[in-house]
């Protein structure tokens, strides 16, 4: 709001610090507060900036010995008060009417009081200076945006870095790890009708070995069987040829051959009988191996496959393995029923759910961020602006420059582009720069703000320079308070106008 | 995806393993395993051991490592073709340096010992073309199943 600067403006302070009852009065132009030590110029000051900013608080204003106090301002035609009091608890409460130019910002860029730390602001650092432009650019709103979305990010993300999230997260390592059991288990099947084959080939063999050497007995039993009929044979023969030996003479043709019979008769039987002999032998061997054969079977039959119950045993390990695993699986997928935040509900919806907010608040963080980028380096080009041309017109010798680089840290540029570190700048140099900082930023971010207030900065300044400046703020703003230590009797603080 | 001779401990030769075998095998088991989770995938929902979504969710994640060795897969068979052509062109020079070597034996330009030497060597090499040329042609036969 414009200020209407035609007026003076009467300020009324009741039981205001150790002011028991002032009435001063600001005309248009500078206004210079005298006054000895701790007679309430900076109380005075105080109880004005409550008036267009809540920045001190009401507990630092009210005198520590009243129980009420009153802050009046006449402005415009119209009076503007602001009461004071203390609870029964000791807390000190403010309610009232704010000036109409009041603005939050108003105390940081137009009041330069000791305790705002305006020396402290140029020697402070880029983030004294980032934060500075950031709540006069408003800037400290996106800010905040986009640290609250930071924060509900990190907060989401340390939800997903809770325990039934992460168990989701090992579903795939699971799967893998049942798949490999299925494997294990399709070829441990695999072996088992292998085994089961195998044993039933050795089984098929034997048996069929049984089979000849049974058909190879029942053949060699018959020819021995003929072998022994043949022999009896033989021997009926024999005997048959000695009975008729014994009919016939001794010496006739007939008895030789006779004897001859017998003889044959005798070598065939000795041949039969030794025939007989190898192949009895031969049966017995059959017969041996035959039962040999179906002993083997029968142990064979009644062991059954050569390591079975080992690979059965196994299957079995490997299928209750399968089971448990697939039981993981299921309690992976959900949270425990007793989880406070999601009892029982499936991770893969709450996680999608939680996955679906990050994204949007990175895409706000982002948006935010993009802004408060477009903002601040705006704000930081009108402020240096700003202070390029205050510096030109005043004139000081021995500065050329002095700005924020995009890193909001401070550069003074001596004559001849010698750049100086704040640090080593002299007491008196830093309060010019600070109030020049003070006065671009009033002009950057509120530029009809009426009152420009500098409070005691003159106990070590050069007087000459600092008049200058003021004079300089004169001429480009309303109201212009300067507070000055003097050794004067009075008690009150005065005010001297210079229009 | 070069076939480099080496000399064994016994003196023979043998061919270093390729690197597209090496690829193809990898690729084909990564693949195979792949195939085998999905069919575990589909086991847990038909045991009602797992629920939908969680199916779904993981099937998406199955479904793309599947394409991506898929096309891995069909980028290397195309490697493959590029270098069974190669083989063939291979086969047919060292062929005709067999060839040339014999005429030159039989028009005696050449002594019986280097006849050998080159021989044995060229043998070598078409040996060791051939039998690589028969596998990529047995990986992408089974590639084309």
């Amino acid at each position: 709001m414009q200020a209407d600067t035609r007026e003076n403006i009467i300020l009324e302070l009741e039981n205001i610090g150790c002011l028991k009852r002032l009435r001063i009065e600001f005309k248009p132009g500078l206004n210079i507060i005298k006054a000895p030590n701790a007679s309430g110029k900076t109380t005075l000051i105080r109880g004005f900036s409550c008036m267009f900013s809540n920045r001190i608080p009401p507990s630092h204003l009210l005198a520590l010995d009243e129980l009420n106090g009153r802050i009046r301002v006449h402005y415009n035609g119209r009076i503007y008060e602001k009461t004071l009091r203390r609870t029964p608890s000791g807390q000190v409460i403010a309610h009232g009417d704010m000036l109409p130019f009041a603005d939050p910002r108003a105390f940081d860029a137009c009041v330069a009081l000791a305790e705002t730390g305006v020396v402290h602001r140029i020697t402070g650092g880029s983030s004294v200076f980032r934060k500075y432009l950031e709540e006069l650019s408003y800037g400290n709103y996106y800010s905040a945006v986009i640290n609250a979305s930071q924060e509900l990010i990190n907060e989401y993300s340390r939800k997903l870095a809770g325990p039934s999230f992460k168990n989701f997260e090992e579903l795939p390592l699971l799967l893998t790890e049942l798949t490999d059991l299925h494997i294990r288990r399709d070829q441990t099947q695999q072996e088992i009708e292998k085994s089961k084959s195998g044993h039933e080939a050795e089984l098929q063999g034997i048996r069929e070995e049984i089979e000849k050497k049974s058909s190879s007995l029942s053949k060699e039993e018959a020819y021995l069987s003929q072998l022994t009929r043949s022999l009896s044979l033989e021997k009926e023969r024999e005997e048959q040829l000695q009975e008729l030996l014994k009919l016939t003479d001794g010496s006739s043709e007939i008895a030789a051959n006779i004897r001859r019979g017998i003889k044959s008769s005798r070598e065939n039987q000795e041949r039969i009988e030794t025939e007989i002999k190898t192949q009895t032998q031969l049966v017995e061997t059959l017969k041996r191996d035959l039962k040999t054969l179906r002993d083997s079977l029968k142990k064979k039959e009644a062991e059954g496959p050569h390591g079975l119950e080992d690979l059965e045993r196994r299957l079995e390990n490997i299928k209750k393995m399968i089971v448990l695993k697939e039981e993981e699986i299921q309690r992976a997928e959900r949270f425990p029923p007793d989880d406070a935040e999601y009892p029982g509900k499936l991770v893969v919806d709450v996680r999608s759910e939680i996955l679906r907010k990050i994204e949007w608040l990175d895409k706000v963080t982002g948006y935010f961020q993009e802004k408060y980028m477009r903002r601040m380096t705006n704000a930081r080009h009108r402020f240096n602006s700003n202070v390029t041309k205050a510096f030109q017109n005043l004139g000081l010798k021995g500065f050329e420059n002095v700005f924020l680089d995009q890193d909001f840290m401070l550069h003074v540029m001596r004559e001849g582009s010698i750049q100086q570190p704040v640090e080593t700048l002299s007491a008196s140099e830093k309060l010019t720069i600070s109030i020049i900082l003070m006065l671009a930023a009033k002009e950057t971010f509120l530029p009809n703000f009426p009152f420009f207030i500098v409070d005691e900065l003159t106990l070590s300044y050069d007087p000459e320079r600092f008049w200058r400046i003021m004079n300089y703020i004169k001429r480009r703003v309303p109201y212009v308070i300067v507070t000055s230590l003097t050794s004067s009797l009075t008690d009150k603080p005065e005010v001297i106008h210079k229009p | 995806m070069i076939l480099s001779n080496r000399v064994n401990e016994t003196g023979k030769r043998v061919s270093d393993l390729s690197s597209w075998k090496q690829s193809f095998e990898t690729v084909s088991q990564e693949l195979e395993m792949a195939n085998r989770k999905k069919h575990a995938l589909e086991d847990l929902l038909a045991k009602n051991r797992m629920s939908r979504p969680t199916y779904e969710h993981l099937l998406k994640g199955l479904e793309e490592e599947i394409s991506r060795l898929e096309a891995h897969r069909r980028s290397l068979a195309k490697n493959m073709m590029e270098r069974a052509n190669e083989l063939r062109k291979q086969i047919s020079l060292i062929e005709m340096f067999l060839t040339n070597l014999e005429l030159r034996r039989i028009g005696q330009e050449t002594d019986e010992e280097t006849y050998n030497q080159q021989k044995e060597s060229l043998i070598a090499g078409l040996e060791a073309t051939k039998s690589e040329l028969q596998q990529i042609e047995n990986a992408l036969a089974e590639i084309s199943k």
